[in-house]
């Protein structure tokens, strides 16, 4: 440790006597107040996907790496990609901020957004089984033995991942519009509001994306029969700059 | 007359397309060196080979400036890229935590958010500097960052002062990495690391907006201590009053 390190060790003592006196004087006043109705099993799931959403982010980014390679060279594909990090990333933090203005984030017993081992999820993104998905063609020789080409394998792996993703959403809106009432065998809660923003704002944008990446695919597909998969991969790679 | 013209025109770009099109393949040798000289004089030789660039077909155009097998004197620049993925992350959380109702402290969150969006854009200019360098990325970590984990409960105090620790890491790692990329003998190996262009990179791009974050996160710590310390009943106030400040 530095010294700096040692510093800000004495400082989070002092710190943590006035705000723990804080905080408890915050809940004193929020005492038998039921205002939060976000139930538990929903809040972990949807945990669970901003975890997926960030590992998502990762995989993406090194998609670009990969497309950023003076041995690859399509600052499109890498355009694209890079692009779609950002992307993950801003879908993992609207999810936090609902979380937030439900009073759900970092709220409830056994929570997992506590204890995300962010180390974990960057040397997962390495492997060739992130998300459960292959993504070995990154590692696969020039030319390909298939015939296709390295854009478009990684765009059918993209469209994978977001299918899993959109099949993830789509169990997390399930979880949340019928969980069981703790104690209350025969009630069921409906998370109404989640399960609009879910549907409305994330599945929406997901249809959205995989039409792109589908349509992409469809393009891309036509250009590689009877030509090759290089030179078209060379030419998509300028309409996506 | 606008026909005639048009018409002399086009005649005129395809006499000049044609000339260059028949000087390429007077000149079809491609520059010594490249890929060594014997196959640069073959192809002198041969210049049918040269039309169908055979040439470059025996290995890939690189960048580096240091052989494969040396690539590994990149690798500490690699993680350094790879930490600022994960504070960006850490710092997600941290920022979240003052998102909530109990904790309500919307500067704080907007300060953290900043430094989280800040080592991100970072991160992926630093794979964009490697893949401009022929450096492959992967997702390589030190062992001290391995086991970074999403923050559990912290106060404001807490968050800033772990902040500055962090910029301040970041602030010696740079300086390390620095040094490695730009101390050489005159006589040493590529292969020892020495890259004036990344530690130019490092100096121009990293360490001049790392030492304006430290410096301000340090003030923020110390000012925040001395608030507490001068007065500790009046903390949650002036708590309140440096929130707003940040927002």
């Amino acid at each position: 440790m530095n010294k700096f390190g040692i510093l800000a060790a004495i400082i989070c003592v002092f710190a943590s006597v006035s705000a723990d006196t804080c905080d408890v004087s915050a809940r004193e006043h929020l005492n038998n107040i039921e205002f939060v109705d976000m139930k538990k099993g929903c809040v972990q799931l949807t945990e669970d996907q901003i975890k997926k959403e960030i590992t998502a982010s990762l995989k993406y980014l090194s998609y670009g790496a990969y497309f950023s390679q003076d041995n690859v060279n399509r600052p499109g594909y890498a355009k694209f990609y890079f692009d779609a990090a950002s992307e993950e990333r801003e879908h993992a933090h609207k999810l936090i901020e609902y979380l937030q203005m439900r009073g759900r984030y970092f709220d409830i017993q056994d929570t997992i957004i506590s204890n995300i081992n962010i180390g974990q999820l960057i040397k997962e993104s390495e492997q060739a089984k992130a998300l459960g998905l292959d993504h070995g063609w990154m590692k696969a020789p020039e030319p390909r033995a298939n015939g296709l080409s390295a854009g478009m394998e990684s765009l059918r792996t993209a469209l994978k991942m977001e299918y899993a993703v959109t099949e993830s959403i789509r169990n997390l809106i399930i979880a949340c519009e019928a969980e069981k009432v703790d104690g209350k065998n025969d009630e069921v809660f409906n998370d109404y509001h989640f399960v609009d923003y879910l549907t409305g704002e994330f599945l929406t944008e997901q249809y959205k994306g995989k039409r792109d990446i589908a349509g992409k695919i469809s393009t891309l597909g036509k250009m590689i029969k009877d030509n090759g998969g290089e030179l078209a991969d060379f030419l998509f790679d300028q309409k996506l700059q | 007359m606008k026909s005639i013209i048009i018409l002399c025109l086009v005649a005129f770009a395809s006499a000049n397309l044609s000339t260059d099109s028949g000087k390429s393949l007077e000149t079809p040798c491609p520059p010594e060196n490249l890929f060594g000289e014997v196959e640069a004089q073959d192809c002198c030789s041969n210049p049918d080979s040269c039309v169908e660039d055979s040439v470059f077909f025996h290995t890939d155009a690189t960048s580096r400036i240091v052989d494969a097998s040396k690539v590994d004197v990149y690798d500490e620049f690699i993680k350094y890229a790879n930490e600022y993925l994960t504070r960006s992350y850490e710092y997600f959380f941290l920022a979240a935590q003052f998102g909530t109702y109990s904790k309500d402290r919307a500067g704080f969150e907007k300060l953290l958010n900043g430094l989280s969006d800040s080592a991100w854009n970072r991160g992926i200019d630093m794979i964009k500097q490697m893949a401009k360098r022929g450096i492959p990325h992967r997702y390589i970590l030190n062992k001290d960052i391995e086991g970074i984990v999403s923050s559990a409960n912290v106060t404001e105090m807490a968050a800033v002062a772990k902040a500055a620790d962090i910029e301040k890491n970041l602030l010696i790692k740079a300086n390390d990495i620095h040094r490695h990329h730009s101390h050489a003998s005159l006589t040493a190996s590529p292969s020892c690391g020495y890259d004036a262009s990344l530690s130019h990179y490092i100096a121009e791009e990293i360490m001049e907006e790392k030492v304006d974050t430290v410096r301000t996160l340090t003030g923020y710590t110390n000012q925040l201590k001395r608030l507490f310390k001068q007065d500790p009943k009046l903390y949650p106030l002036s708590l309140f009053m440096f929130n707003q400040q940040l927002e």
